[in-house]
């Protein structure tokens, strides 16, 4: 029997319409154990934690988050690939239907790993490069940059796509992120992913570019993109804020090819199975909203007082300069995880935004 | 965007990933779509025309041709200007 054609539309009231909390993402901190120790990681990765999720916990979890219907899951860390059954936590991933993101510094890979991967459902193979060459071995360690540019290399030719370079903006590297897509480009990557610095964990104030410099970074890094377009594009994940996209490239609405942050219809859950609404706030006890050896993730996400009063938030609420620009519905204030942790408040604007806002260097023609 | 006789020839292909829920489906972008709109992003696969779209709303819903055509294309500019399709 044929149905009513009904009014065809496309929304944004995600759970009034849907008439549930859809969980679209899950970022897993798969281990707290990293072989590097950077100044500005957010995590604080080093050793391994006490009652880190063992392989069947972990499974089980993927299992929850198929049935939530999550689209995917970013594996994060400490440093993935120290786990022993990660290529078995991938695959298992696959499996169920979830697209996959990891981020990696590639020290640990090799051809009979990636041979193992080839055909996972990845939509993003990150591997990590923060410079060039010496600024990078000066952030992450000695001769990591030469295996790192070989891990693209080699994955490119076993995987053939979606390998991409994440790089995070700072003190350091602000003024050569043209060379970094310009390199990642050369060496096969075809997705580049700029995440900027997000003052928590390692990372520390003074690690962070002022206004000035944040905006000329950006400005030069879409001057080479303009040069490369053709053979790499910016990650959906990338968190270069709409309004921080220089002003030719918001024009073509470049914006709307970063899928906008997933929060809060997201959740972080840490290496011993803490759940918070976000991978970046583990270090707030009172946004540990349980765990999944304790309880199921179902239950957290349905149940969780917290969560839910989070996404009772809008963007309508929003504060500060977030209140006054023009992409506010699409970008959503930005990062709510950074917000919380500069302010504790969750309508907060983005700290970076309104650091240049105060700054007078906000694009003007993103103002209301 | 194209004139809409171009649409008809055109071969839209989805963006992003999606779930679909009893009342309509979310794409990863945060977009959410009705079942209607459902039905039609899941025929954006790239070989398949929009005019061949339309012809597969007739075959499934009580509606007439132009009513079709126009809701169709419609829809596709919309899935369109908020990037959850491309054209190949």
């Amino acid at each position: 029997m044929k149905k009513k054609l009904k009014l065809i539309s496309t929304e944004r009231g995600i759970q009034s319409f849907l008439g549930e909390a859809p969980l679209i993402a899950a970022s897993i901190r798969i281990t707290n154990a990293c072989n590097f120790r950077c100044s500005h990681c957010y995590t604080e990765g080093g050793l391994v934690t006490k009652n880190e999720l063992n392989t069947k916990e972990v499974k089980s979890m993927i299992d929850q988050l198929a049935e939530l219907k999550t689209l995917y899951i970013f594996f994060t860390g400490g440093e993935p690939f120290l786990r022993k059954d990660i290529v078995d936590i991938l695959k298992h991933t696959s499996d169920k239907k979830i697209k996959i993101s990891i981020s990696t510094n590639a020290q640990l890979i090799n051809q009979q790993v990636l041979k193992k991967l080839k055909n996972l459902n990845f939509n993003l193979f990150q591997i990590s490069i923060e410079g060039t060459k010496k600024v990078h071995n000066k952030i992450v360690g000695k001769e990591a940059w030469e295996k790192s540019i070989k891990t693209i290399v080699l994955a490119k030719s076993i995987l053939k796509e979606n390998i991409g370079v994440g790089t995070v903006m700072m003190k350091e590297n602000w003024n050569i992120l043209d060379k970094v897509i310009l390199e990642a480009s050369r060496q096969g990557a075809d997705i580049f992913s700029l995440m900027l610095l997000i003052v928590t964990g390692r990372a520390e104030d003074s690690m962070m570019p002022v206004p000035k410099e944040i905006l000329e970074g950006l400005q030069q890094l879409f001057n080479q993109y303009r040069k490369l377009q053709t053979k790499i594009k910016f990650a959906q994940n990338t968190t270069i804020l709409p309004a921080l996209v220089p002003k030719e490239w918001r024009k073509k609405e470049l914006h709307k090819t970063f899928a906008p942050c997933s929060f809060p219809y997201c959740i972080g859950v840490s290496a011993n199975g803490d759940v918070a609404p976000c991978d970046g706030l583990f270090n707030y006890p009172e946004l540990i909203v349980g765990n999944v050896k304790e309880k199921t993730l179902s239950e957290i996400w349905n149940k969780s007082k917290v969560l839910k009063e989070i996404r009772k938030i809008n963007p309508t609420d929003l504060k500060g300069v977030c209140r006054k620009c023009i992409y506010k519905d699409y970008c959503g204030g930005g990062c709510r995880a950074y917000a919380y942790i500069k302010y504790r408040d969750f309508t907060m604007p983005d700290p970076i935004c309104q650091t240049i806002y105060e700054a007078g260097l906000f694009p003007k023609d993103c103002l209301k | 965007m194209r004139e809409n006789t171009n649409i008809l020839k055109a071969r839209p292909t989805k963006i992003w990933e999606f779930r679909e829920y009893p009342k309509g489906s979310l794409l990863e972008s945060g977009i959410v779509l009705n079942e209607t709109a459902t039905f039609i992003y899941k025929l954006c696969s790239a070989d398949r025309k929009v005019s061949e779209i339309i012809e597969i709303i007739l075959e499934n819903y009580e509606v007439n041709s132009e009513k079709a055509k126009i809701d169709t294309v419609n829809c596709i500019k919309e899935l369109f200007n908020a990037n959850a399709i491309k054209f190949k």
